[in-house]
């Protein structure tokens, strides 16, 4: 839909856009009879039709994130019925609030043309109605509706599998959020991360997925797995499997359940880290008393030694969204500090200069902050800089936190907090980059080391 | 469960049981002997070394899950009171020494790691069909994957000490855990300078 900065597309605009394109190119979300599993695509496939306006278009009126930061956009949202309704109700309520963006007010369920006025003299701002009907496949209307204007936003329909109710319910909130914000959202997103169960001595370390409001928990992988990292373009977790055997990286097709081997090192792989077109994955191998950056092409295997730093230790390389630049962690100072350089490895230069350790640098989506861990005084710290070095600010501390990975859009990182003590507990939480809203996501077991997907397609 | 003795820092869950009142979990040994105090500190409860003498003549007769495992159980009456099987780990820990210890963020032999790993150096001379692992590990004040590198660099700082003392590098492997196998749990100096190590485990 072009710019990702144009909301408030009228239905107008959006038939015309589905006359240029044919309806595969607008309203085709998802492969048809994918039937994955683990996989993004929806099983039994999605159609998506637009739902006529019933009123003239709405006016432009765009609010930013930083807006709603400030004062969160009043929705109702009533319930979509019974059943599969309530349920998708409460799942994008959920999404919604988590934000900390949107003030959902709850109401009955409305399938009509709203009545504007008592909603209005609730202070809300947008309004939202819908139905869900059937059983087996379901068909799900949404429509979101300007309060002040009185006048329908955007109008959908999805008709699916009932078992894929709960994506449903995600790609209407990250609709919702984009026309309201002007931003894609993240809902319909997973979260990799490891699974951490039985002695804190010698702890089981499994590759595990989920959604990213920790539903649909899977664990993946029967061996031990460290520093997983999604694919930024495809439906792919690689990783760092070591235990019994020489450490190796593997990448894991989650439709498929198959993996394959990222090649052999001469020295120890550390963590796969990917490009932003996912075609290179860049690996620190220890070698000595070192560890050194080396690129991988997926598709030729070919290697390319990016850093050489004489002994020094270099990891948690992450590229700029355009691919021209990658920031790193290196002690070839002294102490574990942030540094940055070109692509091909020159240039290099020093980022961070405060106190203390800095480490697992990762470079936001947006292209906007670089997220990193601090650690001085035996307190972990997460913060975000700019890609210059200035700026730096830190969100929250604790024991340990870390690991931070971006959300797609870049508004929010999840991260690892671990508890200090005898029996200290490990899990992920999520926090809006301004530091706010810090949440947990439950797992059933210790989670740690997550990597959040792309949007899914 | 996969648990550590709080003596040996074996991990042999079904010998092992759980100090009372306590996360402390010992070796079932017939000559258990307490080497710990419970300091009652802050919140949590830490472990302190009574002797380091007292450890080593423990050491001997806890169980292992890589060498002489059963033989601290047993029938309760068969201990012998010569110690563990010559050239097994339980050896390697109760008269040489498995581990050597690291400074905050640092992988040079301090003058102790020195003498512990000339020390391991003779043994691996003295038993040549011997091969080990070395494990380099960090205490949690560092991230995953920088610590994954510290670690290896530990572990390879040990073993190019032992290769310059002449054991062959084919007899020994390294590895890194990182922080994810901590020896002590818990917050301080106390336990994060116990998990700053590289420890030898016979293969």
């Amino acid at each position: 839909m072009g710019s990702t900065r144009d909301s408030y597309i009228s239905d107008r605009q959006a038939e015309a856009l589905t006359r240029t394109f044919g309806p595969e190119g607008m309203g085709r979300r998802s492969l048809l009879g994918g039937g994955a599993l683990l996989g993004a695509g929806l099983a039994g496939g999605l159609t998506v039709m637009p739902l006529g306006a019933r009123a003239a278009d709405a006016p432009a009126a765009e609010i930013t994130v930083d807006q709603a930061r400030t004062a969160p956009i009043p929705i109702i949202i009533p319930s979509f019925g019974p059943g599969i309704g309530e349920q998708i109700t409460s799942v994008l309520t959920a999404d919604l609030s988590n934000t900390g963006l949107f003030k959902v007010i709850p109401a009955a369920t409305n399938s009509g043309t709203p009545d504007f006025a008592p909603y209005k003299a609730m202070g809300a701002r947008a309004a939202v109605t819908g139905t869900a009907s059937g059983s087996g496949t379901v068909r799900v209307e949404f429509r979101l509706w300007d309060v002040l204007t009185a006048q329908q936003i955007q109008g959908t329909a999805y008709t699916t599998s009932s078992a894929n109710w709960r994506r449903i319910a995600h790609i209407i909130g990250d609709v919702i959020y984009q026309r309201m914000l002007g931003e894609k959202g993240y809902f319909d997103t997973r979260i990799g991360f490891i699974s951490r169960s039985g002695s804190v001595h010698s702890p089981r370390m499994r590759l595990a997925v989920m959604d990213q409001d920790g539903a649909n928990y899977r664990v993946l992988s029967s061996s031990q797995t460290k520093l997983p990292a999604f694919n930024p373009v495809r439906d792919q977790i690689a990783f760092l499997s070591y235990g019994t055997t020489v450490p190796r990286i593997y990448i894991f097709d989650l439709a498929s359940g198959r993996q394959h081997i990222l090649g052999d090192f001469s020295g120890v792989p550390l963590g796969p880290h990917y490009s932003p077109d996912g075609s290179t994955i860049i690996v620190p191998v220890a070698r000595g008393s070192g560890s050194e950056l080396y690129s991988v092409n997926i598709a030729s295997g070919a290697k390319r030694q990016l850093t050489s730093s004489g002994g020094a230790i270099n990891v948690s390389p992450s590229f700029s969204p355009d691919g021209s630049q990658i920031v790193f962690n290196s002690d070839r100072g002294g102490s574990p500090a942030l540094y940055i350089m070109s692509a091909s490895g020159g240039g290099v230069r020093r980022l961070s200069y405060g106190s203390g350790n800095y480490g697992d640098s990762v470079w936001s989506p947006r292209g906007d902050l670089i997220g990193f861990t601090r650690i001085a005084g035996g307190q972990f710290s997460l913060g975000v800089m700019n890609p210059d070095g200035t700026g730096e600010r830190i969100m929250t501390q604790g024991y340990t936190v870390e690991s931070p990975t971006f959300c797609p859009n870049g508004r929010v990182l999840a991260f690892c907090r671990r508890t200090g003590g005898e029996n200290g507990s490990a899990g992920i939480h999520t926090i809006d980059i301004t530091g706010f809203h810090e949440q947990a996501i439950s797992t059933p077991e210790g989670a740690s080391s997550p990597t959040w997907s792309p949007l899914n397609v | 469960m996969d648990v550590a003795c709080a003596n040996c820092f074996a991990y042999a869950a079904s010998q092992m049981r759980l100090l009372e009142k306590s996360s402390v979990f010992l070796c079932l040994n017939p000559y258990y002997v307490p080497v710990v105090e419970l300091i009652p500190g802050s919140k949590q409860m830490r472990l302190k070394l009574i002797g380091t003498l007292a450890v080593a003549a423990l050491l001997a007769g806890c169980a292992n899950d890589h060498a002489n495992t059963g033989a601290a159980t047993g029938t309760g009456a068969a201990v012998q009171p010569s110690g563990p099987v010559p050239g097994s780990e339980a050896d390697l820990v109760a008269n040489v020494g498995d581990r050597v210890f690291f400074d905050l963020n640092q992988s040079g032999l301090t003058s102790d790691a020195k003498a512990t790993l000339d020390k391991q150096a003779d043994w691996l001379a003295k038993y040549p069909q011997v091969t080990v692992q070395i494990a380099g590990n960090c205490d949690d004040r560092g991230t995953e994957e920088y610590n994954l590198a510290l670690g290896q660099r530990r572990a390879n700082a040990a073993h190019d000490y032992l290769v310059a003392k002449g054991a062959a590098g084919s007899r020994m492997t390294t590895i890194s855990y990182g922080k994810d196998r901590p020896t002590a749990t818990g917050e301080g100096e106390d336990v994060w300078s116990q998990n700053r190590n590289a420890i030898t485990s016979v293969q």
